[in-house]
Formats: structure tokens, C-alpha cells, sequence
């Protein structure tokens, strides 16, 4: 009833539809043998398989990332390993090795001083006992005759020739330099070609310290001989003038006042050399010719005075090497000896200067440790005024402070 | 497809032989060119390829592949501003009825005759009528990859048959 009632339309496409209309199957008949040209299969399915190959490479797997960061870290551990196993890099990497050896060194000698004065007070006491051993090696000698201070005097002598390696490159810069110095300053009065005398030894037992400075001095073990310098230039121990201002002129030296007594009596007479010039007050007094003539003055006071100062550094370089640096400021035209050594000396601080900060501190270091603080303080201020971002260990902060 | 997609690769191969040659007759009837068809073709396959990686199953993948075809057999139609050439010239064109000898009725003539006349079709009913006959689609298949309703189909459809009754009225 409801396919009467169907327009004769429907009826034909529901016939199409099913497949069961007349012209769907004369098409389908006429159509049967129409087929793609196979050369266009080879190229699509190629084409099919690169994709899917494409995509399988590109796809990440999830071990990948860990992977990498797991391989990073062995590799990075590796490299410091094999960064710390080389000896040139650790001693570059802690450059105060020495020095801490050197304090090592100190410690142990100032506890067997220690253990062989309770061992010898307790020898006196029961001097029928065998003497205690004053140290590893001190025993077999105290059977074997030799007396106690004796072996102790050994033992010190021992941990001076220790201390001795690590100062002698220094001591040997030194001589250089108090060598080239010459004659010019006070602190360095003593000619070049005397030898460094041999330090003292301390006796052996502690009670009959022999020199004054023994009450002043810590009892490591080993007292050694001030310099020449020291004895000769008890100015140098001087407290330390006020930092001297930094003048891209003049270098960057402070004002030494020991070094020439004419120098310090300008420098007392007419403190006001050693401000900046621009912070010099206007001197009423003086007229325009006679401001500008001391300025000049002192301006080659203080050429002198770093002429001494730079040879006191310690220079590196032989002294007859070229200036590459020197001050504008005409030299007093009275002692030409003078303006040569201290062209000389220039170049030589120059030299100087070119070493890295290490160098610089461990210099000034050694400096304190021997008792020149007057060159010490002039070092490190030159170095502060060379080195002005440079962060100063604790001990020369401290040590900056205490000059200042 | 959703083989293919997890790198089958065996998996196109056999989707390929299967759709391949109606496909092809889809985009022969419709340009009535057999190189212009070719190439069509390949590009209709390479979009497969490129497009299977995004690919979802929210349709047939029948539905998909026929409306990519569709597409390119239109933007062919706005290139070649169509339809100009609705016969091709390598079919002989049918001769009117009463000039054809009694022979001329036997069975390839007609067959000719049959894809002339749907080459004769307006384009959306040669196109509903192609993807009904190379397809196999439904009415909804058709109007989604036509991107035409259910009803439309439906009309374009009816015109369709009603002009190739007309058409071979004397051959069927």
C-alpha cells in the first residue's frame, strides 16, 4: 500500500539505490573494464611506505630524554675526574697548596715542641729513665749518646730546609730586586752582594731563647734572621701612612716617607703633596708660580719614592730591559743617576705588574709573614690600585684594614 | 587506514587495490580526460598519504577518500572553468536514433552509449550518480562528501535518473 502510494520517482531511486535500476547496470557493465594506469601504483605505494618510514624516525622514544641527561652527567663527571686526577690542574686549581703545607708544617712542629718540653721537664724530673723521644728519630739518638737538644736542633734544622724549599724562589726574586735596588733606599741599606745570613737556630731547650725578639716572636720551632733591611730601616715598621689616591700619571704607588729623610721632611712639611691636585686648597699665601713649582717638586719627590718602592716589589725581569711605562712628569734635573735607576725600576715594577693577582698575593703574604709590613702595605696598595675589582682574601682585608 | 597509520604499510596496499580502479572511473567520468584523470588520481592518493597521520575515524574512510577526489575534480572544474567539454572526444558520439543502423544496438554501442549519456549529466547529478555507482555510498555518505544535505542528493539524484531514462530509453 505504501509503494502505491510512492511518487514513481522514488520508486526508480529506491530501485538505483539497490542496485536494481536498469541504468545501473548498463553502467555498471560499461564501466567494468575501466581501470587506473598501474605505472601510478609503483609511485603511490612508495610513496605510502616513505611516509610511514619517515614517521617511525621521527617518532622519539620515551628513554630518549633520560637517556641524554643520564650520559650528559657520566660524561661531566668523567671530565672533573680527569680534571682533578691531573696535578697541574689541582695545584691551579688550589694555588695555596703550599701554604697550607707550610702552615701543616708549623702546627705539627709547634706540638713536638711541645711533647719535647713535657718529655725533657719530665726527664729532669726521674733522670734515672730513659730520656722520652723528643721526636721519630730522637729516641735511638738519646740511646745512642747524643743529647736530647741536640736531636731537637736537628729537627728544627730539618723543618727549615722544609721551609726553606717553599720561600726560596721568593728569597730569590728578592736579592734580585734588593740587588737591583742597590744603595737608593734605607730598607734596602745592604749591599747586593752580601749573602742572607743563615737563620738562627733555636736552641734547644725552650727556656734559653737567645735575642730579644724571642718574647715577641711565636715559638714555631725556627726564628729566622730578620733581613738587613728590617735592622737597618726600623722606619719601615712605621705605622702605615693613609692609602695614597690612585693618579694615572704617576702610577699608582703610596708615598713612602722612610725612604729619604728629605722626602718625609717635605712630605711632613707640606702634607697637602700628597692629596690629588685638584683637592689641593687654594693657597692663598702663594702666588700661581710658586703653587705650580711645588707641585712639580713634590710630583718628583714621589717619582723618586716609587722608584724605590718598585724595586722593592721584587722585580722579575732584568733591570736593563726598556721602560714601557713613564710618568709625564719632568724629573728634578739634578740627579740623572737617579732618573736612570728610576726608569729602571719602573720597568722592572712593570714586569712586575704583568703577573696574575696569585703572584701579587702570594708576595705580599710571604712579605707579612717575614715582618716587612711597610713593603707589604706598599704592595698591596699598588695592587689594589693595579687589581681594583679584585676581591682580597680575608687575611689582606683584615691586614688592609689594620693599615689603614 | 588506522593500520597504516601505526606504519603498516601493507595495510595501504590493500586499502589501495581496493578502492583504486572506482576511484578512478569517479575522476574519469567526471574530467573525461584520461591523463587529466591519471593525475588527479595520484594527487588524490598522495593527499591520503600525507593526510594519514591526522587522520580520524569520525567517517568512513570511504567517505574520506571520495570527498578528497571531489575536491580535486572541483578545483579541475574551476581550472578548466567547466563543464565545456562534456564529451570526450575519444568516445564516438552516439548518433541520433534514427540515423543508427539496427546494428549499431548490439551490446559495446550500448555501453557506449551509457557512458555517454552520464557524461552528459550535469555535474552534481554525474557526481551523485558516480559516487553512488563507483562509491557505493548512501544518501548521507554522498551529501557529506558532496558537503550537500540528504534531500539534495536525493533530488540530484532523481533529476539524475530521470535524464538517463531518457537518454537510453531505447537501449535498456
Amino acid at each position: 500500500m505504501s509503494s502505491e502510494r510512492k511518487m514513481p520517482d522514488d520508486k526508480e531511486l529506491e530501485d538505483f539505490l539497490a542496485g536494481l535500476h536498469p541504468v545501473s547496470k548498463a553502467y555498471n557493465e560499461a564501466s567494468k573494464d575501466e581501470c587506473a594506469p598501474p605505472e601510478l601504483d609503483a609511485a603511490i605505494l612508495s610513496a605510502a611506505r616513505d611516509a610511514v618510514r619517515v614517521r617511525r624516525v621521527t617518532r622519539r622514544p620515551r628513554w630518549v630524554q633520560p637517556v641524554a641527561v643520564a650520559a650528559t652527567l657520566a660524561v661531566s663527571l668523567g671530565v672533573l675526574m680527569n680534571l682533578w686526577r691531573d696535578p697541574a690542574t689541582r695545584q691551579q686549581m688550589a694555588p695555596t697548596a703550599a701554604e697550607s703545607e707550610l702552615e701543616r708544617a708549623k702546627q705539627a712542629s709547634l706540638k713536638e715542641e711541645a711533647d719535647t718540653a713535657l718529655s725533657e721537664s719530665k726527664a729532669e724530673e726521674t733522670p734515672a729513665v730513659a730520656p722520652a723521644p723528643a721526636s721519630r728519630d730522637a729516641a735511638p739518638r738519646a740511646q745512642a749518646g747524643v743529647p736530647a737538644g741536640a736531636a731537637l736542633a736537628d729537627e728544627v734544622d730539618r723543618r727549615e730546609d722544609f721551609e726553606h724549599s717553599f720561600r726560596r724562589p721568593l728569597e730569590d726574586t728578592e736579592k734580585k730586586s734588593k740587588a737591583f735596588a742597590g744603595t737608593q733606599s734605607e730598607v734596602l741599606a745592604a749591599p747586593p752582594g752580601v749573602p742572607r745570613p743563615e737563620p738562627r737556630r733555636d736552641p734547644a731547650k725552650p727556656g734559653t731563647e737567645a735575642g730579644p725578639e724571642s718574647s715577641t716572636r711565636p715559638s714555631t720551632g725556627f726564628v729566622p734572621e730578620p733581613p738587613p733591611a728590617m735592622k737597618a730601616a726600623p722606619a719601615a715598621a712605621a705605622p702605615p701612612p693613609p692609602p695614597f689616591p690612585t693618579t694615572p700619571g704617576l702610577g699608582a704607588q703610596p708615598p713612602s716617607n722612610s725612604v729619604e729623610p728629605s722626602t718625609a721632611g717635605a712630605g711632613a712639611a707640606r702634607p697637602e703633596v700628597y692629596d690629588r691636585m685638584d683637592d689641593v686648597p687654594p693657597a692663598a699665601a702663594k702666588d700661581d708660580r710658586q703653587q705650580t713649582h711645588d707641585k712639580l717638586e713634590a710630583m718628583a719627590k714621589e717619582r723618586s719614592r716609587r722608584d724605590v718602592d718598585g724595586a722593592a716589589i721584587g722585580s722579575m725581569s732584568a733591570p736593563s730591559a726598556p721602560a714601557s711605562r713613564s710618568a709625564p712628569v719632568m724629573p728634578p734635573p739634578a740627579d740623572k743617576a737617579v732618573q736612570q735607576e728610576s726608569r729602571e725600576a719602573d720597568s722592572a715594577e712593570d714586569s712586575f705588574a704583568t703577573a696574575p693577582p696569585d703572584v701579587w698575593i702570594r708576595r705580599i703574604r710571604d712579605l707579612r709573614e717575614r715582618g716587612e709590613e711597610k713593603s707589604a702595605r706598599d704592595l698591596l696598595n699598588s695592587f689594589r690600585s693595579r687589581y681594583p675589582d679584585y676581591v682580597l682574601p680575608q687575611d689582606l682585608r683584615a691586614f688592609l684594614v689594620e693599615a689603614r | 587506514m588506522q593500520r597504516y597509520q601505526r606504519g603498516d604499510a601493507a595495510a595501504f596496499e590493500q586499502m589501495y587495490r581496493r578502492h583504486r580502479d572506482p576511484v578512478f572511473r569517479y575522476l574519469l567520468r567526471g574530467c573525461s580526460n584520461r591523463e587529466r584523470a591519471a593525475e588527479l588520481f595520484q594527487d588524490v592518493w598522495m593527499s591520503v598519504v600525507k593526510s594519514a597521520a591526522a587522520w580520524e575515524p569520525r567517517a568512513k574512510f570511504t567517505t574520506w577518500l571520495y570527498r578528497l577526489a571531489h575536491n580535486r575534480l572541483i578545483d579541475d572544474y574551476r581550472l578548466a572553468r567547466l563543464p565545456t567539454e562534456s564529451i570526450d572526444d575519444e568516445l564516438p558520439v552516439a548518433a541520433p536514433e534514427h540515423e543508427q543502423p539496427e546494428a549499431a544496438v548490439c551490446g559495446a554501442q550500448r555501453l557506449r552509449r551509457v557512458l555517454v549519456a552520464v557524461q552528459g549529466l550535469p555535474v552534481e547529478q554525474r557526481e551523485a550518480f558516480l559516487l553512488k555507482e563507483e562509491g557505493g555510498m548512501s544518501l548521507e555518505e554522498i551529501g557529506t562528501a558532496t558537503g550537500v544535505g540528504r534531500e539534495t542528493v536525493k533530488s540530484r539524484l532523481r533529476y539524475a535518473l530521470a535524464k538517463l531514462r531518457q537518454e537510453l530509453g531505447d537501449v535498456l
